[in-house]
């Protein structure tokens, strides 16, 4: 059986006059979903976001709706609401005008109106503010007030623009876990931009991982997780983040590829060689969380953060080279020394010098 | 029926009748949703061209009811200026007006020599006229405005008690009407008024004191007194002199210099400005803390000690008896060109002044806490601070008081009418006259005068612009 | 009286020493008090003319009370001034004359006309009172004793009908232009806002006779929208406004579009309102600028004496009776009322929104 996407994008770009903001993006999002556009600052992610709602019209491609092409239909008329990162609450209006503010454009009926938004503040428990300012408000208030406005349109989709990225931390935790619990409450699709991993990485069924306009990889966090595509994606998710270490292919065999790292040391790694010939360069991508003390790298400790289960240390190697390992929080090591580390075949990830992933063998020890 | 009348009809017929058709057809509304739909129809046109050209087409829908009235009551009449310039007759129907060329500038310009408008034809002694008291007034006005603002912008910005109240009367008279100012003043200024009145009783009141018997040494001592006081107090402080005394003292020496009147041995009439300009460069000097300011301050209060002793102050305040003066009507006097200044500058002070301090709001406090902390002094902290960061506000100011200064019509007009005889007859006037006033109007010379008023306005803004660029880019 | 002690013993500002008086503080206020004197004098004076009878007026009495003669039926001879007389022993009796005035004047008390004496003329002086003269008022404003010319009434409405019909249709223009100006991104917005730059560099006196043609030729010559619709569109508004408009976040746009407002909408719901200060700075100088508007008018209105304004209708009053100071000064005073009114009930509103919503 084959439902209808709730949101498919084809190939859209857009230009701001000779600049070109994004190069092109294909989407799928199904109907329920919980996505997250993820990338570093100046990506696109805004920019995307508006051309979905209506804000702006894409230089090219096409957006459809549910099946329709709603590429040129105005916002207003495309039946979605969105969280704006500054809120947008209207400031001379009482929180119940905010809310009803978009029904009464929509010419509702005066109890439904009324039924909707006392619905949608019980819901958020902002029903004893609805006679207040935003002025008068807390940022968590409103924040929930903006997520109000956008509940009582009952839209096909929510869309959210950094929408925590006002709040402090704790506020932010617990509005992350509201906004996660809304979502499975209402059952909507929801389409969330942010450029911090952690909500999305929490948040997600889904994400989408944009860099320079483009998508880098569309996937859940898991596979972003355990199978990033390139090195990009690798770097940016996971936390601490992951180390690169250059190396030169030796040569390709049954087992694997194998890597030379600038100290000299070898090591097989269970990838597929493709392309890559003896002397090419590559990169050995290795989280901190699968370092362990043994034999292998060298490295001397400058830094180590004790978080009570885990043991953060900041190093260099012998070549000037920068490393960060997650050790059991008991280990002992201290600053100053040098610690040995090595790491598993099987968890390191290698990307070519176009910083695409070389794909893992179907190797005989996953059947195993 | 005329152009105006088809044209609001059609509006109407369309805007209320097309505009409600549409929106009722478009929209439902209810009963209760009748002030909506009252909005939607008075915006009727910019919601129909969002329909129909969408989004891009609603900023010229907006923009269009300002640029129709820019353009027929703006631009057109820009543009009709320079044709009716060189049209002649009396007819009021533009097409009826037989083309004459040059003449009406020829006519102008028809002088012996154009500074000295007697020799001109007649619509030439009007504008030179004109043009030269425009030009005498705006050179006595526009300074004095912007210096008298400027002060007191800088003290209602100063931590005063009640500073609302100060600022709300310096505003007031710019909430009055012309016609209001000139019947106040006409009735203040008048020869019996009460300005006249109360000069006559203090003259009389001074003559009175100054023909007792010891008055001379009384006041000479007295005078002393005060001249020494000021003098100890501007320069106690073993730093520079203050400032503040300074300003007093100054004052004292311009009297002294006044009456002491050294010029008269040189045959010269009045030390007036000589005094004005002694106490000036005392108070620049002060002002801008030069080394030699001690010795100047000093130097002077030697002088005016020497001066002190030549006065007769018995024949100084014997005023004799007072004349009324006139104030408005007596020819050959300056006093009606006086009373134009200074009725406008009363009546618009208030105006620049609230520029101006805006200007001196936007100065950031900590500039002025961090000159503190470099023990800078407050009339160095004035001239190196406030006035380079006001000066963009200052030049706004000039620009304006300048293009007003030679606009000024109202006050003229009610208070003097151009008299006595041409003596304050301006621009504005020169141009309502020709067209309006009279028998036969004649629109083509004060089309044609208004076209080279538009020069000399534009030379000047220009002219000031330019000499003003190096602070203004600031 | 200890606010008016802390008040004279103020020092120059919070960190000034305590407890002295400065020069500066001197100076501060004794140029603050010249200023105001300067400023006020002048209207108070008016004012208090404008109550004094005709007679006072007409004599130039400068005494600020409005002082009349007192005048006293006296029985068969009618109403006569009454005079008082001082003796050699310094007692006064009131009197009337019942002659001529001669150096030797014949008089008589009130109560006895026909009881006539005779006293040297320095002995006598005109008995006074206090008389608020109302009739400067009421004359002409209820059009009696002869007053017939100014149709006050007529005026005012003129005046208040410009004045704010003018006012309503120049915020809802010059608000519509700014927005446009400032929340949209169209072909042509450098040149429109240079075309309106352009307007302000305009003096508005060099157009005068051309914007007479244009005015006669659209019919609406020697009516009220003849003033009233060629000032409507003002740059200095459109940039107020604009510059004011600027400030508002482009989000809360967006937000409102989300929320299905057409374009018209957010300028009715959300900009205008938010606009409110810098509108209400608008208002105020339209206010000022379309109330006290007189050359044009002058020029436009002055054919029709139905049609003059308050401004207008008084300078052809006062040209009519150049000499009946009294009813000029009060008329004077009634024109200068409403604007003093709305002057004292907004006046702190006035001064800093002035100053703090740019006209930089
Ligand atoms: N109106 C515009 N005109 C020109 N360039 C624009 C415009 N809007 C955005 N850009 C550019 O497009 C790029 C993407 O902007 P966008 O706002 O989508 O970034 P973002 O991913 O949302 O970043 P952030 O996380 O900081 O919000 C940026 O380089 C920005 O400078
Ligand atoms: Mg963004």
């Amino acid at each position: 059986m084959t439902t209808t996407p709730a949101l498919q994008l084809k190939s859209i770009k857009k230009a701001y006059g000779a600049v070109q903001v994004i190069h092109g993006i294909d989407l799928t999002i199904e109907e329920g979903e919980f996505v997250v556009f993820v990338g570093p600052s100046g990506c696109g992610k805004s920019t995307l976001l508006r051309q979905i709602a209506g804000l702006d019209e894409p230089t090219s491609g096409e957006i459809i709706l549910r099946g329709r092409d709603v590429t040129h239909v105005p916002a207003a008329e495309r039946g979605l609401s969105m969280v704006f990162q500054s809120y947008a609450l209207y400031p001379h209006m009482s929180v119940r005008q905010n809310l009803s503010f978009g029904l009464e454009n929509l010419r509702m009926d005066r109890a439904e109106i009324a039924r909707r938004v006392d619905q949608a503040a019980k819901m958020l428990q902002i029903d004893t503010l609805l006679e207040r300012r935003p002025g008068q408000l807390s940022g968590g208030q409103r924040q929930r007030v903006a997520i109000g406005r956008a509940i009582v349109r009952e839209p096909v989709i929510f869309l959210f623009d950094e929408p925590l990225s006002n709040l402090d931390a704790e506020l932010r935790l617990q509005m992350r876990v509201e906004i996660a619990q809304l979502h499975a409450d209402l059952g909507n699709t929801m389409i969330y931009v942010t450029h911090d991993q952690v909500e999305a990485m929490t948040m997600a069924d889904r994400i989408v991982v944009l860099n320079k306009g483009k998508i880098e990889q569309f996937g859940s966090p898991m596979e972003l997780y355990h199978h990033p595509a390139t090195r990009f994606v690798a770097t940016f998710i996971g936390q601490p983040n992951m180390n690169l270490i250059p190396a030169t292919v030796l040569g390709a065999g049954a087992e694997g590829l194998t890597v030379e790292f600038l100290g000299g040391s070898r090591v097989t790694l269970p990838v597929e060689a493709g392309k890559a010939r003896a002397g090419d360069k590559v990169e050995v991508g290795l989280r901190p969380e699968n370092l362990i003390v043994g034999q292998g790298l060298s490295m001397h400790l400058r830094v180590l953060e004790r978080l009570g289960g885990t043991a953060i240390a900041y190093g260099q190697m012998a070549d000037g080279l920068k490393l960060c390992a997650a050790l059991p929080g008991d280990t002992a090591v201290s600053e100053g020394q040098t610690v040995d580390l090595s790491f598993s075949p099987a968890d390191a990830h290698v990307f070519d010098a176009q910083g695409q992933v070389m794909r893992r063998q179907q190797a005989p020890a996953l059947a195993a | 029926m005329t152009l105006a009348g088809i044209l609001a009809l059609a509006i109407a017929v369309l805007w209320l009748g097309g505009g409600s058709i549409w929106l009722l057809k478009n929209r439902g509304y209810r009963l209760a949703q009748t002030h909506v739909f009252a909005m939607d129809l008075i915006g009727f046109p910019v919601e129909f061209a969002q329909r129909v050209f969408g989004r891009g087409g609603v900023p010229y829908a907006l923009l269009m009811p300002n640029l129709l009235i820019f353009g027929f009551f703006t631009f057109l009449p820009m543009i009709l200026n320079f044709y009716v310039s060189f049209t002649g007759g009396s007819s009021i129907v533009l097409f009826d007006r037989p083309w004459v060329g040059f003449d009406n500038y020829s006519g102008i310009f028809d002088c012996e020599t154009i500074l000295s408008p007697r020799t001109c034809a007649n619509s030439g002694f009007n504008f030179w006229t004109a043009l030269f008291n425009s030009l005498i007034f705006v050179a006595i006005q526009v300074p004095i405005l912007c210096v008298v603002a400027l002060a007191t912008a800088l003290v209602v910005n100063r931590d005063i008690r009640g500073r609302g109240f100060w600022r709300a009367m310096f505003f007031y008279p710019v909430m009055l009407s012309p016609v209001v100012i000139a019947n106040i003043w006409n009735w203040v200024l008048h020869r019996k008024g009460v300005l006249n009145d109360t000069l006559g009783g203090t003259a009389d009141a001074i003559t009175g004191l100054a023909g007792m018997t010891g008055f001379d040494i009384f006041a000479t001592v007295l005078m002393a007194i005060f001249l020494l006081i000021t003098l100890e107090r501007a320069v106690r402080s073993s730093a520079d002199p203050s400032l503040a005394w300074t300003f007093v003292f100054a004052g004292l020496i311009w009297l002294v210099i006044g009456w002491a009147n050294p010029l008269s041995l040189l045959g010269m009439a009045s030390s007036f400005w000589l005094g004005l300009a002694v106490a000036a460069v005392l108070v620049w000097s002060v002002a801008t803390v030069r080394p030699f300011a001690r010795g100047v301050v000093l130097a002077a209060g030697v002088v005016a000690i020497a001066l002190l002793l030549t006065i007769q102050f018995d024949s100084v305040f014997d005023f004799g008896g007072f004349r009324p003066v006139n104030w408005l009507v007596t020819p050959n006097t300056g006093w009606p060109m006086f009373w134009l200044v200074f009725v406008f500058c009363w009546s618009h002070m208030g105006f620049y002044m609230l520029i101006l301090l805006a200007g001196l709001q936007a100065i950031p406090r900590d500039l002025y806490e961090a000159a503190k902390m470099d023990a800078t002094r407050p009339a160095r902290a004035f001239w190196r601070i406030t006035l380079p960061l006001v000066m963009p506000t200052l030049i706004v100011v000039l620009v304006l008081s300048l293009i007003r200064g030679f606009q000024v019509f109202d006050e003229v007009w009610l208070l003097t009418g151009g008299g006595p005889g041409r003596e304050t007859f301006m621009l504005v006037q020169n141009i309502y006259e020709t067209a309006f006033i009279g028998q036969t109007p004649d629109y083509g010379a004060a089309a044609a005068g208004s076209v080279l008023m538009a020069i000399v306005i534009a030379v000047f803004t220009f002219l000031q612009l330019f000499l003003t660029r190096r602070q203004s880019e600031l | 009286m200890s606010a008016v002690s802390t008040f004279l013993t103020r020092t120059k500002g919070r960190d000034g020493q305590k407890g002295t008086v400065g020069l500066q503080d001197v100076l501060t206020y004794g140029y603050l008090i010249f200023g105001v004197l300067v400023i006020l004098a002048p209207v108070l004076w008016t004012f208090l003319s404008s109550v004094k009878p005709e007679r006072a007026i007409d004599n130039f009495d400068t005494r600020l009370l409005p002082m009349a003669p007192i005048e006293q039926q006296v029985e068969g001879i009618g109403l006569k001034e009454v005079f008082l007389y001082t003796n050699e022993a310094g007692e006064e009796t009131e009197v009337i004359k019942t002659g001529p005035t001669r150096k030797l004047t014949d008089v008589a008390t009130p109560d006895q006309p026909t009881a006539v004496f005779t006293v040297p003329k320095e002995s006598l002086t005109v008995a006074e009172e206090i008389r608020v003269a109302t009739e400067n008022y009421l004359d002409p404003i209820l059009r009696r004793n002869g007053q017939e010319n100014f149709t006050f009434f007529t005026y005012l409405f003129n005046s208040v009908f410009v004045t704010v019909v003018a006012t309503v249709i120049t915020l809802l223009i010059n608000a519509m232009a700014a927005f446009a100006l400032s929340k949209y991104k169209f072909r042509g917005r450098l040149t429109f806002t240079l075309l309106i730059v352009a307007t302000l560099l305009i003096p508005s006196s060099i157009i005068l006779v051309s914007l007479f043609f244009v005015v006669w030729s659209f019919g609406i010559f020697g009516s009220l929208w003849g003033v009233i619709i060629p000032a409507a569109a003002t740059p200095t508004g459109v940039f107020l406004l604009r510059q004011y408009m600027l400030t508002i976040p482009d989000e809360l746009l967006e937000a409102a579009r989300m929320d299905a407002a057409s374009e018209w909408r957010i300028f009715w719901r959300i900009i205008m309102p938010l606009s409110l200060p810098a509108l209400s700075v608008l208002a105020i100088l339209s206010v000022i600028w379309r109330w006290n508007d007189f050359l044009w008018p002058l020029i436009v209105l002055i054919s029709d004496p139905s049609a003059h304004t308050l401004q207008i209708g008084l300078t052809t009053f006062s040209g009519e009776f150049d000499s009946d100071f009294h009813y000029i000064l009060a008329m004077t005073v009634v024109s200068l009322v409403p604007i003093t009114l709305v002057f004292v009930w907004l006046q702190r509103f006035i001064t800093t929104g002035i100053a703090t919503t740019g006209l930089k």
